[in-house]
């Protein structure tokens, strides 16, 4: 138990330092803040355009659907804004439809008006992530310790059912999108987006489950890796050979691996290459009223496909803002309700995320 | 009990599950929950599940095609001239001829490709030969017809980069409509086309490169057109100073720009999108060192980021201060001499020519502050003017001092020759100290009255700018007036309490004290002056200065007051006991004979000696305000007292507040009512009394005397009446006394 919590004290280290960096950047003028005082109408419109009265939170793009991953963004959103009440009926509604694989994992789907809405039983990754991560911070906010004790199940399976050694390096780990379906003799399927390096060490100190912490060690050194040649891609295999693009998955940095940037900005690694690569692609082609490219080639650095979505444009100028030392406020645009879900949603975390780590990066 | 539902609920799915799902659809094949990883499920049926969820995270947002972009933007329009509006709406060209000026900014020429022109008309408006032109820069760059009647259309004149100087621009639009069925006055009436000044202006290829200083500067043009204000984000963060940084950058602006004030208003750094989106924003950004930058925020808005250090003084912004253009200065209107004959030239009246089957022309002057004639004293218009001959019956030119017609020309007789130094003489006392109007209007019937107007391209009359005006002397006197502190309003002089909250928000306060700069006169400046913000429940500061006014009539006044439902008028109280008032016996006849002598007496009193009393709180009832202001104390003439009704527009407001300062009735009087078309209804007290400012003397004696007795005679008939009865007595006592016989 002593080595467990000493080697995941140890896993958190990078993170302190690189936070400590991103406050050194914020030259200390401008400090973290409440958000539920500062963005209380934000959180309100967010609230207002995605989630039901139950607690589902729709996807309106997706067939209406709710995702573990919604669900667990959700759940997040609650209680970074203090409000119980969401929690509490994100929790419910997740509980009652989605946690019924029996391991403690969610099952990745819903589809409102189907005969059976769980079709498929599988799991997301980075949703349970997610929704342990949003558990053990409403532990502390609300000050109601039992949700470390499903926070904990849900690490502990993901440890178990999710987690896998890697076929390219010895005594690395793998982070699986799915406790099913990506594991393959010759190659093991690997979506980088999954990685979220702060949830994943503050959910292994806070339910021990220290191979949580341990796998964003080593995906933070894959990311690495990938970054060497331009962006991060949407899905990689690794095999004994090393990482290579995914058979029959979408190799482009897309809609999946925007998250990235987002995620290793959040968790203070400003200057990691993954940033810097997503930030030239940003200095490149963004302009006021030109759509944000929300898919890019990642060798060629063409942009596929761009969007007018606010989100994306908060996503791009979070990242341009943190990335470069020195910048005082970004380019983040008001909160737009009137966008779907998925980019509404990262433009919250875009703006926790600055306000945690790059306060500078107001949006101007 | 909680932790363990969902372990028993998926314990029970776990079992019932598999064979449900697999009856209900082929397509969906359900996992094993406890299969291994890599085994127990074929390897098609996982490629298949995946396939499903890869292609629901392929788009996750909305896509834009690259050609359904269009990157052209628009600098708008802005008029020149406060109209007393609310900001970003339509501006309205009525009657048949009109011509309004207005401002274009453009930063970069070469981007520029069109003007766009959006009109809207009445149904009235004949299209076949009702047509605008469009000057830029004193050149014309094209000519539309009137033909949008539902809803705006567009219309884009090719316009290159030779048409348009870098930088602010001067648009003219005139316009000539026709009625399509009537020609004459009430025709004329009827002619009305808006244009809808968002959606009007320059046409730039893109915004790309415009940034800056000059993108600001367009940021700002198009927030003052579009109506949704300038933003101001992060001035909490500026402490003790906020006040001090806010008014210094406000007031720039707002001075600058001329024209309807710009609403500002303050947001947080993390905001929701609203309705309309923002084009121009002031962001403070605390910061190691003080730096101005002018950047483009992510929605577009133009942003003038400014950096300070916590806890200093504001510094100097240069480059701020440096960018901003003056398109119009709000002056008031020229002061002009008196006991001589003043040109009209000389309060800027210039020859002016009329076309139209009716028409209004204003033109303003200003008298000393300490000019009062109360006397039967004439004023002087010598007119000099022409009109062709030939006119319909009826044609005629009325003259209005004040709003109050003073001469009735009829222009169905002669004509064709000018008419030099006609006189006019009228009333002095319809003239007042302070801002006065000097009106023409002109009323020439159609001829027939039954068809369009035949085609007019000749003026029917023109009035000359050597016409003069003599206004007689006035020894120095002063009657109380809310003119004189209006005219000396500034930033600073607008005052809040703990209660102003209620009613006028910071965004509120900032917005007006914006408007208050420039425009004041600088004499008026020096009484020190106080605009008081109040909130409907703090009636009790305000003093009354002996009046009375209560909170129900100014309620009446300032709410929209909607009939109860169910009240009927002349239905039966629902009381009995309410019904006693209406009693038909004896005792409620003496009641309503007593009442009815009550009411004769007081309204006699008025007539003999008018007080303010009553007649105060039923004008105000009869009133539809958006704003009132107050100054009903004769000893305080430097301050104001201001409500509003809680459902107006602050930049409404503002506007009218400017324009009152520059080119429109104001304010005067001790109550003054804003109303909802934005003009100035005011209330002045009937027994408020002149105040000599100089030494009687006994060149002035005679108008010193004639002013104090005109303001109110019936109070000196009274006194010389009881005068001339104590000295009739005196004199009866002493005939009695010397034909008394002594014993």
């Amino acid at each position: 138990m002593n080595r467990r919590h000493f080697l995941t004290l140890a896993g958190v280290a990078p993170f302190v330092a690189a936070c400590a960096g991103g406050e050194a950047g914020a030259q200390g003028l401008l400090t973290t803040a409440d958000l539920s005082h500062t963005a209380g109408p934000v959180w309100e419109a967010w609230k207002a355009a995605y989630l039901q009265n139950d607690g589902r939170v729709v996807d309106g793009v997706q067939q209406n659907a709710s995702h573990s991953e919604s669900q667990g963004y959700g759940l997040f959103l609650s209680t970074e804004f203090g409000d119980r009440d969401a929690f509490r009926r994100i929790f419910d509604w997740t509980e009652m439809n989605l946690s019924i694989r029996g391991d403690g994992l969610l099952a990745w789907r819903f589809l409102p008006g189907q005969a059976n809405p769980v079709p498929d039983l599988n799991n997301a990754s980075d949703g349970d992530l997610f929704y342990a991560w949003a558990l053990v911070r409403a532990a502390n906010r609300f000050n109601e310790r039992q949700h470390l004790v499903r926070a904990q199940q849900i690490a502990a399976a993901l440890a178990e059912r999710c987690i896998v050694p890697s076929l390219a390096n010895a005594g690395e780990t793998v982070f699986l999108p799915a406790a099913q379906g990506f594991v393959h003799e010759d190659r093991l399927v690997f979506n980088p987006s999954y990685i979220m390096p702060l949830a994943m060490r503050e959910v292994a100190m806070a339910t021990g489950v220290v191979e949580l912490a341990q796998t964003a060690q080593h995906a933070e050194g894959m990311l690495l890796r990938l970054a060497d040649t331009g962006p991060v891609p949407d899905w990689v295999q690794v095999t004994p050979r090393g990482i290579v693009p995914a058979e029959g998955f979408s190799t482009a940095a897309g809609y999946e691996a925007m998250r990235v940037p987002l995620y290793l900005v959040w968790s203070g690694l400003n200057r990691h290459p993954a940033v810097t690569q997503m930030m030239r692609v940003y200095a490149r082609t963004v302009q006021p009223g030109v759509p944000v490219p929300t898919r890019v080639d990642p060798l060629s650095g063409a942009v596929l496909e761009a969007s007018s979505d606010a989100g994306y444009r908060a996503l791009a100028a979070l990242v341009s803002c943190a990335g470069a030392a020195g910048s005082v406020g970004s380019d983040m645009p008001p909160f737009d309700p009137s966008q779907p879900y998925y980019p509404a949603t990262l433009q919250m975390f875009a703006m926790i995320a600055a306000n945690q780590v790059s306060p500078e990066c107001v949006p101007i | 009990m909680r932790r363990f539902r969902p372990l028993l609920a998926a314990a029970l799915l776990s079992l019932a599950l598999p064979g449900a799902v697999l009856a209900q659809s082929g397509a969906i094949i359900p996992l094993p929950l406890d299969s291994d990883p890599s085994g127990g499920v074929s390897d098609t049926m996982i490629d298949q599940l995946n396939a499903d969820r890869i292609e629901a995270e392929a788009h996750r947002g909305t896509y834009v095609e690259e050609i359904a972009v269009d990157p052209t933007v628009i600098s708008p329009l802005r008029p020149i001239e406060a109209r007393g509006r609310p900001a970003g709406s339509a501006i309205r060209f009525d009657g048949e001829r009109r011509t309004l000026q207005f401002a274009l900014f453009v930063p970069r020429p070469d981007q520029v490709r069109a003007l766009r022109i959006s009109t809207l008309s009445s149904i009235n408006v004949l299209p076949e030969r009702s047509t605008y032109r469009v000057w830029v820069n004193e050149t014309m760059v094209g000519e539309g017809r009137l033909e949008n009647f539902t809803s705006f259309g567009t219309v884009d004149f090719p316009m290159n980069a030779a048409a348009v100087l870098p930088g602010q621009n001067n648009v003219r639009i005139e316009l000539v409509q026709y009625h399509r069925i009537y020609c004459g006055p009430e025709a004329s009436f009827a002619l009305w086309s808006d244009i809808d000044l968002a959606n009007s202006g320059a046409v730039l290829a893109s915004a790309e490169g415009i940034s800056g200083q000059e993108g600001f500067l367009m940021g700002l043009a198009a927030a003052a057109a579009t109506g949704s204000g300038i933003e101001i984000r992060g001035a909490d963060g500026l402490g003790d100073y906020r006040d001090a940084w806010v008014s210094t950058i406000t007031q720039r602006i707002s001075a600058a720009l001329g024209g309807d004030p710009i609403p500002f208003r303050f947001t947080e750094y993390w905001s929701v999108q609203g309705t309309a989106r923002s084009a121009a924003r002031i962001t403070f950004l605390p910061s190691a060192v003080n730096r101005l930058t002018f950047r483009v925020s992510g929605d577009g808005a133009q942003v003038m980021v400014v950096e300070f250090v916590p806890d200093e003084r504001p510094h100097a912004l240069p480059e701020f201060e440096n960018i901003l253009p003056r398109v119009a200065d709000r002056a008031q209107p020229p002061l002009i001499d008196t006991m001589r004959p003043v040109a009209f030239s000389e309060f800027g009246f210039e020859t002016t020519e009329v076309y139209d089957h009716y028409a209004r022309i204003d033109t303003r002057f200003r008298l000393p502050d300490d000019w009062i004639v109360l006397t039967n004293d004439k004023a002087e218009i010598r007119l000099d003017y022409i009109f062709v001959e030939g006119l319909p019956d009826q044609s005629m030119l009325l003259v209005h001092i004040n709003n109050e017609n003073i001469r009735l020309l009829p222009m169905w007789r002669g004509g064709g020759e000018l008419i030099e130094q006609f006189p006019v003489r009228f009333e002095a006392r319809l003239l007042r100290a302070g801002i006065n109007t000097l009106s023409f209007e002109v009323l020439v019937p159609g001829s027939p009255a039954d068809m369009p107007c035949p085609f007019n391209d000749t003026p029917i009359l023109a009035i000359g700018q050597s016409s003069t005006l003599a206004v007689p002397y006035s020894p120095s006197m002063y009657l109380p007036d809310m003119h004189i502190a209006f005219a000396g309003l500034t930033p600073a002089s607008v005052e809040t309490n703990e209660m102003s909250a209620r009613s006028f928000d910071d965004n509120d306060v900032v917005t007006l004290q914006a408007a208050l700069s420039g425009g004041e006169r600088p004499d008026a400046v020096a009484l020190n002056t106080h605009l008081h913000l109040l909130a409907l429940d703090d009636l009790g500061s305000v003093p009354l200065g002996g009046y009375q006014l209560s909170r129900r009539a100014l309620d009446a006044a300032l709410l929209n007051d909607e009939t109860p439902a169910g009240a009927v008028p002349g239905e039966q109280p629902a009381h009995a006991l309410l019904r006693a008032r209406e009693r038909s016996d004896s005792g409620a006849a003496l009641s309503r004979g007593w009442d009815w002598l009550k009411n004769g007496f007081q309204t006699a009193l008025q007539w003999l000696q008018p007080r303010s009393g009553l007649l105060l709180e039923q004008w105000l009832e009869r009133q539809n305000a958006q704003a009132v202001l107050l100054q009903l104390d004769p000893g305080r003439p430097n301050q104001l007292w201001m409500v509003r009704a809680p459902d107006s527009d602050i930049s409404a407001i503002a506007s009218a507040i400017v324009a009152a300062r520059t080119n429109a009735d104001g304010p005067r009087g001790q109550v003054s009512v804003l109303d909802r078309q934005g003009r100035w209804q005011n209330w002045t007290a009937p027994d408020r009394q002149p105040v000599l400012l100089e030494p009687v003397t006994l060149s002035n004696i005679r108008h010193v005397v004639g002013n104090v007795v005109s303001a109110m005679p019936i109070r000196y008939v009274a006194g010389l009446f009881f005068l001339a009865l104590v000295s009739a007595l005196f004199a009866l006592r002493l005939v009695i006394a010397t034909r008394e016989h002594k014993q």
